[in-house]
Protein backbone atom coordinates (compact mmCIF):
# COMPACT_ATOMS: atom_id res chain seq x y z
CA UNK A 1 0.00 0.00 0.00
CA UNK A 2 2.67 2.03 0.79
CA UNK A 3 4.65 1.70 -1.99
CA UNK A 4 1.55 2.26 -4.53
CA UNK A 5 1.44 5.53 -2.76
CA UNK A 6 4.68 6.75 -3.17
CA UNK A 7 5.00 5.52 -6.73
CA UNK A 8 1.83 7.29 -7.74
CA UNK A 9 3.37 10.74 -5.78
CA UNK A 10 6.33 9.85 -7.76
CA UNK A 11 4.47 9.67 -11.08
CA UNK A 12 2.64 12.48 -10.08
CA UNK A 13 6.03 14.29 -9.79
CA UNK A 14 7.27 13.76 -12.68
CA UNK A 15 4.16 14.35 -15.49
CA UNK A 16 3.74 17.23 -13.05
CA UNK A 17 7.42 18.73 -14.51
CA UNK A 18 5.89 20.49 -17.90
CA UNK A 19 2.23 20.07 -17.66
CA UNK A 20 1.28 23.53 -19.15
CA UNK A 21 4.61 25.03 -19.68
CA UNK A 22 6.35 25.31 -23.23
CA UNK A 23 8.86 22.37 -23.95
CA UNK A 24 11.96 22.53 -22.27
CA UNK A 25 14.72 20.61 -22.67
CA UNK A 26 16.06 19.30 -19.40
CA UNK A 27 19.88 20.50 -20.11
CA UNK A 28 18.22 23.88 -20.64
CA UNK A 29 16.71 23.26 -16.81
CA UNK A 30 16.66 26.68 -15.26
CA UNK A 31 17.72 24.99 -12.22
CA UNK A 32 21.04 23.10 -13.70
CA UNK A 33 21.80 26.84 -15.29
CA UNK A 34 21.10 27.76 -11.65
CA UNK A 35 24.09 25.57 -10.43
CA UNK A 36 26.59 26.76 -13.02
CA UNK A 37 28.09 29.82 -13.86
CA UNK A 38 29.87 32.68 -12.58
CA UNK A 39 26.57 33.67 -10.22
CA UNK A 40 25.86 30.07 -9.55
CA UNK A 41 23.24 29.73 -5.87
CA UNK A 42 22.79 27.14 -3.86
CA UNK A 43 19.35 25.04 -4.72
CA UNK A 44 16.77 25.09 -1.75
CA UNK A 45 15.58 21.77 -0.21
CA UNK A 46 12.40 21.58 -1.99
CA UNK A 47 14.52 22.06 -5.32
CA UNK A 48 16.59 19.01 -4.58
CA UNK A 49 14.12 16.58 -6.13
CA UNK A 50 13.63 18.16 -9.51
CA UNK A 51 16.83 19.54 -10.09
CA UNK A 52 18.17 15.50 -9.50
CA UNK A 53 15.39 14.57 -12.17
CA UNK A 54 16.47 17.11 -14.65
CA UNK A 55 19.89 15.99 -14.69
CA UNK A 56 19.55 12.37 -14.71
CA UNK A 57 16.99 13.59 -17.75
CA UNK A 58 19.70 15.36 -19.49
CA UNK A 59 22.44 12.76 -18.91
CA UNK A 60 19.85 10.10 -20.46
CA UNK A 61 19.13 12.42 -23.49
CA UNK A 62 21.08 12.52 -26.93
CA UNK A 63 22.47 16.04 -26.21
CA UNK A 64 23.63 14.76 -22.66
CA UNK A 65 25.29 11.95 -24.11
CA UNK A 66 27.07 13.88 -26.64
CA UNK A 67 28.44 16.41 -23.94
CA UNK A 68 29.57 13.52 -21.71
CA UNK A 69 31.62 11.91 -24.72
CA UNK A 70 33.20 15.40 -24.89
CA UNK A 71 33.84 15.85 -21.25
CA UNK A 72 35.42 12.25 -21.54
CA UNK A 73 37.61 13.03 -24.21
CA UNK A 74 38.85 16.28 -22.29
CA UNK A 75 39.48 14.82 -19.24
CA UNK A 76 41.44 11.92 -21.16
CA UNK A 77 43.31 14.37 -22.72
CA UNK A 78 44.11 16.70 -19.96
CA UNK A 79 45.46 13.80 -17.86
CA UNK A 80 47.95 12.43 -21.20
CA UNK A 81 49.09 16.14 -21.40
CA UNK A 82 49.80 16.72 -17.47
CA UNK A 83 51.67 13.03 -17.05
CA UNK A 84 52.89 12.33 -20.45
CA UNK A 85 56.21 12.93 -19.14
CA UNK A 86 57.69 12.71 -15.37
CA UNK A 87 58.01 15.63 -13.03
CA UNK A 88 60.09 16.39 -9.98
CA UNK A 89 60.58 14.14 -7.61
CA UNK A 90 58.14 11.41 -9.12
CA UNK A 91 60.78 9.70 -11.72
CA UNK A 92 62.89 8.80 -8.83
CA UNK A 93 60.24 6.29 -6.90
CA UNK A 94 59.29 4.90 -10.63
CA UNK A 95 63.05 4.26 -11.32
CA UNK A 96 63.49 2.94 -8.09
CA UNK A 97 60.06 0.52 -8.03
CA UNK A 98 61.21 -0.74 -11.51
CA UNK A 99 64.80 -1.50 -11.05
CA UNK A 100 63.46 -3.33 -6.94
CA UNK A 101 61.27 -5.31 -9.10
CA UNK A 102 63.45 -6.09 -11.94
CA UNK A 103 66.04 -7.15 -9.01
CA UNK A 104 63.75 -9.23 -7.61
CA UNK A 105 62.38 -11.35 -10.63
CA UNK A 106 66.18 -11.65 -11.84
CA UNK A 107 67.67 -12.61 -8.38
CA UNK A 108 64.61 -15.21 -8.66
CA UNK A 109 65.81 -16.69 -11.59
CA UNK A 110 69.44 -17.17 -11.29
CA UNK B 1 43.98 26.30 35.40
CA UNK B 2 43.46 24.01 32.28
CA UNK B 3 43.06 27.17 30.39
CA UNK B 4 47.18 27.15 30.47
CA UNK B 5 47.39 23.97 29.03
CA UNK B 6 45.85 24.94 26.13
CA UNK B 7 48.86 27.75 25.55
CA UNK B 8 51.18 26.14 23.05
CA UNK B 9 48.65 25.75 20.55
CA UNK B 10 49.14 29.46 19.31
CA UNK B 11 52.71 28.32 18.79
CA UNK B 12 51.73 24.62 17.41
CA UNK B 13 49.32 26.49 14.79
CA UNK B 14 52.38 28.69 13.25
CA UNK B 15 53.81 25.79 12.28
CA UNK B 16 51.38 23.88 11.32
CA UNK B 17 48.95 26.03 9.52
CA UNK B 18 51.16 26.69 6.97
CA UNK B 19 51.84 22.94 6.50
CA UNK B 20 47.97 22.53 6.28
CA UNK B 21 47.83 24.53 3.96
CA UNK B 22 49.83 23.68 1.61
CA UNK B 23 48.73 19.43 1.57
CA UNK B 24 44.91 21.08 1.17
CA UNK B 25 45.88 23.10 -1.87
CA UNK B 26 48.30 20.28 -3.16
CA UNK B 27 45.87 17.59 -2.79
CA UNK B 28 42.53 20.16 -3.51
CA UNK B 29 44.41 21.41 -7.04
CA UNK B 30 44.67 17.78 -8.28
CA UNK B 31 41.29 15.87 -7.56
CA UNK B 32 41.44 12.51 -8.65
CA UNK B 33 40.14 9.96 -6.36
CA UNK B 34 40.64 6.24 -7.78
CA UNK B 35 39.26 3.15 -5.94
CA UNK B 36 40.30 -0.26 -7.43
CA UNK B 37 38.50 -3.84 -6.96
CA UNK B 38 40.35 -6.84 -8.24
CA UNK B 39 42.09 -9.79 -7.71
CA UNK B 40 45.69 -10.98 -7.32
CA UNK B 41 47.48 -14.31 -7.71
CA UNK B 42 50.86 -14.77 -4.97
CA UNK B 43 53.20 -17.92 -3.84
CA UNK B 44 53.16 -18.20 -0.06
CA UNK B 45 54.68 -21.13 1.31
CA UNK B 46 51.47 -22.13 4.04
CA UNK B 47 52.80 -26.06 3.95
CA UNK B 48 53.22 -26.23 7.94
CA UNK B 49 49.66 -24.27 8.52
CA UNK B 50 47.51 -26.27 5.52
CA UNK B 51 49.10 -29.68 7.34
CA UNK B 52 47.19 -28.58 10.84
CA UNK B 53 44.53 -27.37 9.05
CA UNK B 54 44.15 -29.90 7.07
CA UNK B 55 42.58 -28.67 4.36
CA UNK B 56 43.62 -26.38 1.53
CA UNK B 57 42.98 -25.22 -1.97
CA UNK B 58 44.28 -22.76 -5.24
CA UNK B 59 41.76 -20.08 -3.71
CA UNK B 60 43.00 -19.61 0.00
CA UNK B 61 46.98 -20.45 -0.83
CA UNK B 62 47.41 -18.57 -3.88
CA UNK B 63 44.22 -15.80 -4.05
CA UNK B 64 44.04 -12.24 -3.13
CA UNK B 65 40.98 -9.82 -3.17
CA UNK B 66 42.10 -6.26 -3.79
CA UNK B 67 40.60 -3.31 -2.20
CA UNK B 68 42.82 -0.01 -3.37
CA UNK B 69 41.73 3.80 -2.83
CA UNK B 70 44.43 6.64 -3.87
CA UNK B 71 44.21 9.79 -4.12
CA UNK B 72 46.21 11.91 -7.10
CA UNK B 73 48.45 14.52 -4.99
CA UNK B 74 50.76 16.16 -7.90
CA UNK B 75 50.87 15.46 -11.84
CA UNK B 76 52.40 11.89 -11.65
CA UNK B 77 51.67 11.02 -8.05
CA UNK B 78 48.93 9.35 -6.20
CA UNK B 79 48.98 8.43 -2.58
CA UNK B 80 46.78 5.68 -0.88
CA UNK B 81 45.39 2.55 0.93
CA UNK B 82 45.95 -0.88 -0.23
CA UNK B 83 44.45 -3.63 0.99
CA UNK B 84 44.61 -7.34 0.20
CA UNK B 85 42.98 -10.41 1.47
CA UNK B 86 43.47 -14.29 1.63
CA UNK B 87 40.59 -16.48 2.96
CA UNK B 88 40.84 -19.83 4.06
CA UNK B 89 37.18 -20.86 6.18
CA UNK B 90 36.78 -24.62 6.83
CA UNK B 91 32.85 -25.83 7.39
CA UNK B 92 32.58 -25.83 11.27
CA UNK B 93 36.18 -25.11 11.68
CA UNK B 94 38.85 -23.41 11.83
CA UNK B 95 38.97 -19.95 9.74
CA UNK B 96 42.30 -18.48 8.59
CA UNK B 97 42.28 -14.85 7.40
CA UNK B 98 45.93 -12.64 5.87
CA UNK B 99 45.59 -9.66 5.59
CA UNK B 100 48.40 -7.39 3.58
CA UNK B 101 47.68 -3.59 4.22
CA UNK B 102 49.84 -0.72 2.41
CA UNK B 103 50.29 3.23 2.74
CA UNK B 104 51.00 3.09 -1.26
CA UNK B 105 53.02 5.82 -2.60
CA UNK B 106 52.55 5.57 -6.83
CA UNK B 107 54.23 7.45 -9.77
CA UNK B 108 52.67 7.21 -13.18
CA UNK B 109 52.58 8.70 -16.51
CA UNK B 110 50.60 8.14 -19.55
CA UNK B 111 52.79 6.20 -22.82
CA UNK B 112 49.19 7.50 -24.96
CA UNK B 113 45.94 9.04 -24.14
CA UNK B 114 44.42 6.10 -22.36
CA UNK B 115 47.60 4.05 -21.59
CA UNK B 116 49.38 4.87 -18.54
CA UNK B 117 52.49 3.19 -16.86
CA UNK B 118 52.36 2.80 -12.97
CA UNK B 119 54.87 2.07 -10.64
CA UNK B 120 54.00 1.70 -6.90
CA UNK B 121 56.56 1.65 -3.58
CA UNK B 122 54.28 0.71 -0.46
CA UNK B 123 55.51 0.12 3.12
CA UNK B 124 52.94 -2.52 4.27
CA UNK B 125 51.55 -3.42 7.72
CA UNK B 126 50.21 -7.34 7.80
CA UNK B 127 48.66 -9.09 9.85
CA UNK B 128 47.00 -13.06 10.36
CA UNK B 129 44.13 -14.27 11.92
CA UNK B 130 43.02 -18.08 12.78
CA UNK B 131 39.57 -18.43 14.49
CA UNK B 132 37.08 -21.13 15.37
CA UNK B 133 33.38 -20.33 16.51
CA UNK B 134 33.20 -22.46 19.68
CA UNK B 135 29.66 -24.05 20.75
CA UNK B 136 29.06 -25.97 24.09
CA UNK B 137 26.58 -25.97 26.85
CA UNK B 138 27.27 -24.04 29.91
CA UNK B 139 24.98 -25.37 33.13
CA UNK B 140 25.77 -21.88 34.72
CA UNK B 141 23.99 -19.83 32.03
CA UNK B 142 21.43 -22.92 31.67
CA UNK B 143 20.40 -22.94 35.51
CA UNK B 144 20.25 -19.05 35.31
CA UNK B 145 18.07 -18.99 31.88
CA UNK B 146 15.85 -21.93 33.56
CA UNK B 147 15.21 -19.60 36.58
CA UNK B 148 13.55 -17.43 34.65
CA UNK B 149 11.65 -19.71 33.44
CA UNK B 150 13.48 -20.35 30.11
CA UNK B 151 13.95 -24.24 29.95
CA UNK B 152 14.55 -24.93 26.41
CA UNK B 153 18.08 -26.54 25.51
CA UNK B 154 20.37 -23.64 24.20
CA UNK B 155 24.10 -23.72 23.13
CA UNK B 156 26.86 -21.17 23.69
CA UNK B 157 28.60 -19.72 21.44
CA UNK B 158 32.30 -17.73 21.66
CA UNK B 159 34.74 -17.07 19.50
CA UNK B 160 38.54 -17.79 19.87
CA UNK B 161 41.69 -16.49 18.16
CA UNK B 162 45.16 -16.90 17.49
CA UNK B 163 46.65 -13.50 15.85
CA UNK B 164 50.47 -11.86 14.73
CA UNK B 165 51.31 -8.72 12.85
CA UNK B 166 54.39 -7.93 10.88
CA UNK B 167 55.98 -5.45 8.87
CA UNK B 168 56.77 -5.57 4.81
CA UNK B 169 57.23 -3.89 1.84
CA UNK B 170 55.87 -4.31 -1.68
CA UNK B 171 56.67 -2.67 -4.59
CA UNK B 172 54.92 -3.03 -8.03
CA UNK B 173 55.27 -2.04 -11.83
CA UNK B 174 51.89 -2.07 -14.08
CA UNK B 175 49.82 -0.61 -17.48
CA UNK B 176 46.56 0.78 -16.88
CA UNK B 177 44.15 1.01 -19.93
CA UNK B 178 41.23 3.55 -19.42
CA UNK B 179 37.96 2.44 -21.18
CA UNK B 180 37.24 6.26 -20.13
CA UNK B 181 38.34 8.98 -18.57
CA UNK B 182 36.55 7.61 -15.30
CA UNK B 183 36.70 3.59 -15.85
CA UNK B 184 40.03 1.96 -16.35
CA UNK B 185 41.91 -1.85 -16.19
CA UNK B 186 44.78 -2.50 -14.47
CA UNK B 187 47.84 -5.24 -14.36
CA UNK B 188 50.49 -5.38 -12.43
CA UNK B 189 53.22 -7.65 -11.66
CA UNK B 190 55.44 -7.45 -8.71
CA UNK B 191 56.52 -8.56 -5.38
CA UNK B 192 56.10 -8.46 -1.83
CA UNK B 193 58.81 -9.05 1.17
CA UNK B 194 57.27 -9.37 4.51
CA UNK B 195 59.32 -9.90 7.85
CA UNK B 196 57.35 -12.62 9.55
CA UNK B 197 58.28 -14.13 12.67
CA UNK B 198 56.63 -17.35 14.09
CA UNK B 199 57.33 -16.54 17.76
CA UNK B 200 55.63 -13.83 17.88
CA UNK B 201 51.78 -14.81 17.82
CA UNK B 202 49.47 -14.31 20.44
CA UNK B 203 46.75 -16.29 21.68
CA UNK B 204 44.55 -14.77 24.47
CA UNK B 205 46.77 -11.93 25.54
CA UNK B 206 49.83 -14.64 25.71
CA UNK B 207 52.72 -15.18 23.31
CA UNK B 208 52.65 -18.29 21.28
CA UNK B 209 54.82 -19.75 18.70
CA UNK B 210 52.75 -20.12 15.50
CA UNK B 211 53.05 -21.79 12.43
CA UNK B 212 56.11 -21.33 10.51
CA UNK B 213 55.23 -19.69 7.41
CA UNK B 214 57.78 -18.90 4.14
CA UNK B 215 56.43 -15.25 3.43
CA UNK B 216 59.47 -13.48 2.83
CA UNK B 217 59.55 -12.69 -0.79
CA UNK B 218 56.46 -13.49 -2.88
CA UNK B 219 55.95 -12.81 -6.64
CA UNK B 220 52.63 -10.80 -7.27
CA UNK B 221 50.19 -10.28 -9.69
CA UNK B 222 47.05 -8.64 -9.91
CA UNK B 223 44.43 -7.53 -12.06
CA UNK B 224 41.55 -4.88 -11.30
CA UNK B 225 38.81 -2.60 -12.58
CA UNK B 226 39.65 1.17 -11.82
CA UNK B 227 37.17 3.65 -11.10
CA UNK B 228 38.26 7.26 -10.88
CA UNK B 229 36.32 10.45 -9.52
Amino acid sequence: MRGLFFSVLMVGILSGQNADSVEVHPCDSPLIKQTKGDGKRPLKLRQMLPYTIDVVKCRLSERGQKAAKIRDARTMNSAYAEAQIFKGFSSTCAYCAAVMVVVFYLSSIF
Amino acid sequence: MWIDKLKFMPRMNQKLFPLILVFVAAVSGQPKLHVQLGGGYYQPTLTALNTALGDSSFFSNNVLLNFTATYQVYYNTRIGFGNWNSFHSIEDSFNRRFIYRALIVETFFFQRNSIEFNFLLAPMWNSCKISMDIENENEDWSNLLSSFGDSASYSFKSNTAMSTSWFGFTSSIGIRYYLKSSLGLDLRIGFTNNFYDKTKWKYGGETITGPALKLDAMPLFRFGVVFAK
